[in-house]
């Protein structure tokens, strides 16, 4: 391999980015693409200037938050960290994040924090050689783009089977299906929730990975976290869930998020939702591979936040309290509504669904939810509705017998302002978003005067620790 | 008046959200005051099947469809003598491929259906995926049905079954003759999602009244209020066929 192509692509991909920035564009994946065109083995070239120092997060849910967490662990402890945070995980976007990010001269000092597409993985495991994979868990989500589930995990499956022997693969030691492509003679790392606050033994919400991917065996379960995550094991053949080499205990609601016990060291996270638990679970334990020193991590531990727009508590710029979640299958849906029954505030409830590619353009999983349960929450005064696909929920929640509480507002912004005007006293608004409103509403609500909620639990979770 | 419907394998055949449609069925028919039950059917559950009014049956991943695949076969008297009594079968997808006589997967292999639709479905490489209009008649009147598709089986059409749509946007059958879904009987197959019935009131409540017409021939359902779902319909419609045109 030449150098002068590494040289010329990355020269190349930097004055499209200079020319896109110029222009008021993002530029996140297209320098990559041209670069990749230039230097075939671009993605080599990184992988041997960051040494062992790449970790890749993949899986359905959670990725955007285990990275920024791991990100933060990793700056705290003093580190340079280059990381694709706008959420650019396609093979153009990983390029682009790393011909920005690093700087050859001194890439031995830097590290990367990569978020990785399913579909992606398998192409750049072995060019980057990372030191650490990180899979979350598996739902099912956006079948309009790759099919049925078990497409997607085959294709993380055999992405791990071709890791180099140095990589240690960190799996989610509750989730069967991802337990299930634990790769052969590799280094593995399980996390995973020992008790909680939240457990059931209720089965009804498994509906992925209910059959075993070994023999095909019914799994049996003795305590559900939530989907299909919990104690599992299969009857007929050796297939169970292994014990966690990091794991929480006493996962329980506090102040206005969520404490564990990891060992002797308390972790909080502010957000009320069990699946953050797992996300701070699986950035801890990519930290101890990465030795991050213990003093910074139990500090960090003490005061994690979710990452913007998920499970984010926000103020209006009239001081109403409010929640800004990311919301994009059944599961994750679900466990916001968990959060909305526990909620101790009366609430409304603004749901924003859109059909945009970066959504998933089949809104049909909207009938997969529970949201029948929102009949029980006593008070629950409106739900507002907006969106390219506002209709599509209305008709769900018409269906749901909860038709009278609804009210479709055109616009998303105009629909957030609506309920905030509207709110009554004393209660409180969750803004349910798919991923293209996301983040406009929240710079609107910021640039209306609205702030984030500050660390101010730091000092009382600390102390008990 | 009762209204039975089962549904067949909830727990294998749950993919893309198809329970929807039995949801809609339930609470249209309880809004016009009808008792309704709904039975979850499925391995080692097997009551007789034409004791119900309607069956509904979504799709699944393969592996779950292999099972149900295997148990169906010991249903056939079964399936068949419901659908000859008239119990009407709504099949989506997975289901809808279960019920021709055949499947043949991308790579040879030929799974036996239950044969009581004449249909066959051969694998193919492309996925067909998006939203879809179609154009059905229901007692002489034209409709616009509003769905979402996602499949790689391509369904040809034997002379027994008829079409159930004209497809106005979107592959629907095999991507090749502009049709989509079939009609045997009272027995319908489609690959329409979305849940089917959700945007399309009328083809429910077509459903509910084909099957109560099989105890009392003289059945006229009441008219609901669907503004909400006929405005989003049409909303749809316009947005995915006259927008582009």
């Amino acid at each position: 391999m030449s150098s002068w192509r590494f040289r010329a692509a990355v020269l190349a991909a930097k004055s499209i980015k200079r020319i896109l920035t110029l222009t008021g564009r993002k530029g996140t994946t297209l320098p990559g693409n041209i670069a990749l065109r230039i230097c075939p083995d671009l993605l080599a070239n990184y992988g041997n200037l960051l040494g062992e120092r790449i970790v890749f997060v993949t899986g359905t849910n959670g990725k955007t938050t285990t990275s920024n967490l791991l990100v933060n662990f990793l700056r705290s402890d003093g580190r340079e960290v280059i990381s694709n945070s706008l959420g650019a995980n396609l093979i153009a976007g990983i390029a682009t994040t790393l011909i920005e990010g690093v700087v050859p001269r001194h890439a031995h000092q830097q590290a990367a924090v990569l978020e990785v597409d399913e579909a992606t993985i398998g192409n750049v495991i072995v060019p980057l050689r990372p030191k650490a994979v990180l899979v979350t868990n598996f739902f099912r989500d956006q079948m309009d783009r790759y099919g049925e589930l078990d497409t997607v995990v085959e294709m993380v499956g055999s992405a791990l089977q071709k890791t180099p022997s140095s990589t240690t693969v960190i799996l989610n030691a509750d989730d069967p299906l991802v337990t299930s492509i634990a790769p052969d003679d590799k280094n593995i790392v399980y996390f995973g929730i020992e008790s909680s606050q939240f457990d059931s033994e209720d089965h009804a919400e498994v509906r992925d990975g209910k059959f075993c991917r070994k023999c095909g065996g019914n799994l049996h379960y003795t305590l559900y976290h939530y989907g299909q995550l919990g104690f599992y094991r299969c009857p007929s053949c050796d297939f169970a869930r292994p014990e966690p080499t990091l794991a929480a205990e006493h996962v329980r609601l506090h102040e206005e998020g969520i404490a564990f016990e990891v060992g002797k060291v308390t972790g909080f996270i502010n957000s009320p939702a069990v699946y953050n638990v797992y996300n701070a679970l699986a950035a801890i334990t990519a930290s101890t591979v990465f030795g991050v020193q213990d003093e910074v991590l139990v500090s960090e531990m003490s005061y994690m936040k979710t990452q913007l727009g998920r499970m984010e508590r926000l103020y209006s710029g009239a001081g109403r309290e409010l929640m800004l979640t990311l919301v994009k299958n059944p599961t994750g849906f679900n466990e916001v509504l968990k959060v909305v029954e526990h909620e101790r505030n009366p609430v409304e409830l603004v749901i924003i669904l859109n059909d945009r590619y970066a959504d998933g353009t089949d809104v049909s999983w909207i009938w997969d939810t529970n949201i029948e349960r929102l009949q029980q929450v006593a008070d629950l005064r409106r739900i507002y509705c907006c969106g390219t696909r506002a209709e599509d929920f209305a008709i769900r929640l018409k269906y749901a017998d909860l038709d009278q509480i609804t009210e479709l507002v055109e616009g998303d912004v105009a629909c957030v302002d609506t309920a905030l005007r509207q709110l009554p006293p004393g209660h409180m608004l969750y803004i349910l978003s798919t991923y293209t409103s996301l983040y406009a509403v929240r710079d609107h609500l910021l640039e209306q005067g609205g702030s984030e909620v500050a660390a101010q639990n730091r000092a009382s979770v600390s102390g008990s620790a | 008046m009762q209204l039975k419907i089962g549904h067949l394998y909830p727990d294998l055949l749950d993919l893309y959200s198809d329970r929807g449609n039995v949801i809609i069925l339930q609470k249209r028919a309880q809004w016009r005051g009808l008792d309704v039950t709904v039975d979850q059917i499925s391995v080692g559950h097997e009551p007789r099947l034409a004791d119900y009014d309607i069956l509904v049956m979504g799709g699944g991943m393969d592996r779950e469809q292999g099972i149900v695949a295997k148990d169906l076969q010991k249903r056939s008297a079964n399936i068949r003598e419901a659908a000859d009594g008239g119990t009407v079968i709504l099949a989506i997808c997975g289901g809808y491929q279960l019920l021709g006589h055949s499947f043949e997967t991308s790579t040879g292999q030929r799974i036996p259906g239950l044969g009581i639709l004449d249909i066959h479905t051969v694998g193919a490489k492309m996925r067909m995926v998006g939203n879809v209009v179609g154009e059905m008649e229901i007692d002489g009147i034209k409709h616009n049905l509003i769905g979402y598709e996602n499949h790689s089986g391509k369904t040809f059409l034997g002379p027994d079954v008829q079409p159930m749509m004209r497809v106005v946007k979107g592959y629907g059958n095999s991507g090749e003759d502009k049709f989509e879904g079939v009609r045997q009987g009272s027995v319908f197959g489609t690959y329409l999602h979305g849940p089917l019935l959700a945007k399309n009131p009328f083809l429910a409540d077509h459903l509910v009244e084909l099957a109560l017409r099989r105890r009392d021939l003289s059945v006229q359902l009441e008219q609901l209020n669907d503004d909400l779902e006929c405005s989003t319909n049409e909303k749809l419609y316009k947005r995915l066929v006259e927008a582009k045109s």
